[in-house]
């Protein structure tokens, strides 16, 4: 491979890793503060859609970032009434609101866009010919101080509690679910901007279910990330190269594994994380139980 | 098609179901004096594209053969053969299944209806009153693959797909024959993504395909195409063709021209043939010579095809519609 192969290879994985990595990011806090939010492919989604409409209707990228948070931010706020505030099953409501997002993104994208010609939205400011853009050097600037605030605060220190045993985080004065919604929604700001990353920053349109699983990989991501931020950098930037790679090796006419195979990469290797690193790898231990702060 | 659409449109042929159980004692309807063709189609009529070229077809049924009609969006899997089931029952003479997927439960109900004609998209199975459209899209992909290898000054063209289904591997195979056929050493590569949605994958795929040199890309890949034709506007010695539709304005500048599968004219065809009493119960094959498949080349291309190329494209066309050129791989 020439040096110039190489740096592109690496450039795109950076890009291709941000949708990923921001939502993985969020749902680090999350869970460790004892929230399993499935709903992070609909978070996505409705990010993306928010961020095509908005730059479109007001030709800055920027107002579509920030309508992709904020949309994000609303189905996280959903998320967070029914499985913190009214104690519902986690994995049942994020996985309701995941088909609520496909359903409703498709429902307003076609009655937007059926019957007008629509151009192609403005799109992030790109470093040269490659796809970096300003989320991509965002996310990567949030990992360490995502790491920081984790490990080395106060603040981290009350949230792991909450994850882990919130009884005792609460008899030391926290306000358990409280601190749950705050990280709820600041997961589906992350989430949003993710969707974002991907529909203005790679892209310039939206396409119904664009997301195509990310969601789901970012989920995946946060276990092979052990539950860290640096961890999940690691984990999107792998899954990424992979994805880079194997686009790569068919464009070279190089692969003779079926195509499949590699799709199946992040959920194997998390499998394998799982079984592998046995109980060095392990959920906080309230992840997904509700709380009842009396 | 998304699920919440899906969900309200499953509601409708339940409905129906309903109305029409408490009569139902298996017994067909005589047919009306008029000629009546209904269309079930997998998703909503306004997306542009797949159902709303079906519904393009319906209407121009009912323009030229003065046929009454009525469009039905299908619901979930399990109420296929219950809507065509209720459909047959109200004496419809053709009844068009707008998707692949219809084939199965077409051919279980088909058995019981003699009288009316199912006509499946894209579908497989046949019987007297059972006859599927099968789009010879390999027709205008070896256009396609010529019009490449003729414009590509690297020698190199690249293929992006969605999901690896048979279709839109022997479109593949088809174009990959065209362009062989102009130039010998040109190299076809393709990627699929596994993804007809995902517009990103399909540009990263893209990417990959002009990483490697090549200077004409053409996608199969649904909506994800959009990816396809956003790489090559990022880099402007590209070249790009597009699939199923008239594309022409996407990549505009750079844009050489589509493939297009004209559903409409062969949905007019074919009930025509069971009007005049000509349904044969065989797949009727939309190939070049009915103009159900063609290739059209983009008015606002920046550049020029040349006139020898053109001529040679054309006479491939005329080779296969006379036989003698046969574009399956």
């Amino acid at each position: 491979m020439t040096p110039e192969a190489v740096l592109s290879f690496v450039l795109q994985t950076l890009a291709f890793a941000t949708p990923l990595l921001l939502a993985a990011q969020g749902e680090v806090f999350a869970e460790r503060v004892g929230v399993i939010n499935v709903g992070l492919e609909g978070m996505l989604l409705v990010g993306a859609l928010a961020s095509v409409w908005v730059a479109l209707l007001t030709g800055s990228p920027l107002a579509g970032v920030l309508a992709a948070v904020a949309a994000g931010v609303a189905l996280a706020a959903l998320f967070a009434l029914f499985g913190v505030a009214l104690r519902r099953d986690q994995v049942i409501v994020g996985t309701a609101l995941n088909f609520l997002a496909l359903g409703l993104t498709g429902v307003l994208f076609r009655a937007y866009f059926s019957g007008r010609t629509v151009g192609v939205a403005p799109t992030l400011p790109r470093l040269a010919d490659t796809d970096i853009n300003a989320l991509v050097v965002l996310a990567l600037l949030l990992v360490p101080l995502g790491q920081w605030l984790l490990f080395r605060t106060r603040l981290g220190v009350t949230l792991r509690a909450a994850g882990e045993v919130p009884e005792a985080a609460a008899a030391g004065g926290s306000r358990v679910n409280r601190l749950r919604v705050a990280w709820v929604l600041a997961g589906g700001a992350f989430a949003g901007a993710g969707g974002a990353a991907l529909a203005i920053g790679i892209n310039n349109a939206f396409t119904e279910n664009m997301t195509g699983g990310r969601g789901f990989i970012a989920l995946a991501t946060v276990v092979f990330g052990r539950w860290t931020p640096v961890g999940v950098l690691g984990a999107s930037l792998l899954f990424a190269a992979a994805d880079v790679a194997q686009a790569r090796l068919q464009a070279a006419g190089l692969v003779t594994v079926p195509y499949p195979v590699f799709l199946a990469i992040p959920y194997v290797l998390t499998l394998a994380a799982l079984a592998l690193r046995g109980a060095r790898v392990r959920a906080p231990a309230a992840l997904g139980e509700p709380f009842d702060q009396g | 098609m998304t699920a919440a659409a899906r969900r309200i449109a499953a509601i409708l042929p339940v409905l129906f179901l309903l109305f029409t159980l408490n009569g139902c004692a298996q017994k067909e309807a005589a047919p009306p004096a008029a000629f009546r063709v209904a269309l079930i189609t997998p998703g909503p009529i306004t997306d542009k594209g797949w159902s709303a070229s079906a519904y393009e077809g319906l209407k121009q049924i009912e323009k030229e053969l003065g046929a009454e009609v009525v469009q039905v969006e299908g619901g979930g899997t399990s109420q296929h053969a219950g809507t065509f089931r209720n459909l047959a029952q109200q004496g419809y003479h053709v009844i068009f299944g707008h998707a692949s997927e219809y084939d199965d439960p077409a051919r279980s109900v088909a058995k019981d209806f003699p009288k009316t004609t199912f006509v499946i998209m894209n579908g497989r199975s046949t019987a007297p009153n059972l006859s599927p459209i099968q789009f010879q899209a390999g027709q205008a992909t070896y256009l396609s693959g010529m019009v490449a290898a003729g414009m590509s000054k690297t020698g190199k063209i690249g293929l992006v797909g969605g999901p690896e289904i048979p279709v839109i591997r022997e479109a593949f195979r088809s174009f990959e024959k065209g362009a062989k056929a102009f130039n010998r050493d040109v190299s076809v590569k393709i990627v699929f993504t596994g993804n007809g949605d995902d517009a990103a994958k399909a540009k990263q795929a893209a990417q990959a395909l002009l990483g490697q040199g090549a200077d004409v890309l053409m996608h199969n890949a649904n909506a994800a195409g959009l990816g396809v034709f956003q790489a090559v506007t990022e880099k402007k010695d590209a070249y790009v063709i597009g699939a199923n539709a008239d594309q022409s304005e996407l990549a505009t500048p750079q844009n050489l021209g589509s493939f297009i599968l004209d559903v409409p004219s062969a949905m007019l065809a074919v009930a025509r043939a069971v009007k005049e009493g000509k349904g044969e119960g065989k797949p009727f094959a939309a190939g070049l010579k009915d103009g159900a498949v063609s290739f059209k080349y983009n008015p606002k291309f920046q550049g020029t095809v040349p006139a020898d190329l053109k001529a040679r494209v054309e006479q491939a066309r005329a080779d296969i519609i006379a036989g003698t050129v046969d574009p399956k791989a």
